[in-house]
């Protein structure tokens, strides 16, 4: 399934919550200001076979493009869509 | 048949979305679809009981929980672990729910095809 987060992780917990909670084959998707949850900084448990993506136009809108995590797959609009359909049901934290 | 999780997340009178969150899953469950509901985090407090939401000029949130079974929808969940935060115990809830936790949720989530959060 595919997790959209587009909230802060400073303002609330979703991103968190939703790590906890996703399995192997899930994939998050970070867009809007959930994409300061991709920053280099912050030590978030990221689960094994769950892989993050971040929305390039709010990357780059932020002003964060030189800060992501290694770990964190900058995306597109038109490779959100695909998620959305390869990845069901969608859960927006 | 059309599985749909309702998920509901805010307290009962902060903002009038809990409310439509419920009216519109009361609307959704008279047409042909398998509706499940899950509380999660502050969305727990919408289950007290004795609400009296007309006292600050809201409908009563807590009645209209417990219209669900007249409505057919009886697959009621809550998170645990939120219950355990909040110090609510199943008995003194307004309505009966099945607790549920971490990959559970998400199991539960990964079996519906529609997942609408309030």
């Amino acid at each position: 399934m595919l997790h959209m987060i587009s909230t802060s992780p400073y303002s609330n917990d979703n991103f968190i919550r939703c790590l906890e909670i996703c399995a192997k084959g899930d994939a998050i998707v970070l867009l809007e200001d959930g994409v300061y949850a991709a920053l280099n900084r912050a030590q978030y448990k990221h689960k094994n076979g769950v892989k993050i993506y971040a929305l390039q136009t709010d990357i780059q809108a932020r002003g964060l493009s030189q800060q992501l995590a290694p770990s964190i797959i900058p995306i597109n609009y038109e490779r959100l869509v695909d998620l959305t359909v390869t990845h069901t049901p969608i859960q927006n934290w | 048949m059309k599985k749909i999780l309702f998920i509901q997340k805010g307290t009962p009178y902060k903002s009038i979305g809990s409310q439509e969150g419920l009216e519109m899953l009361l609307l959704t469950s008279s047409f042909n679809f398998q509706i499940t509901l899950l509380f999660m985090g502050d969305g727990l407090w919408q289950l007290t009981k004795n609400q009296n939401g007309e006292r600050i000029g809201r409908k009563n949130l807590g009645a209209m929980l417990q219209s669900l079974p007249a409505f057919d929808v009886t697959s009621i969940f809550a998170e645990a672990r939120a219950l355990k935060e909040r110090n609510l115990a199943i008995n003194d809830l307004a309505l009966p729910i099945t607790p549920i936790d971490g990959s559970d949720i998400s199991t539960l989530m990964r079996n519906h095809e529609l997942i609408i959060n309030f």
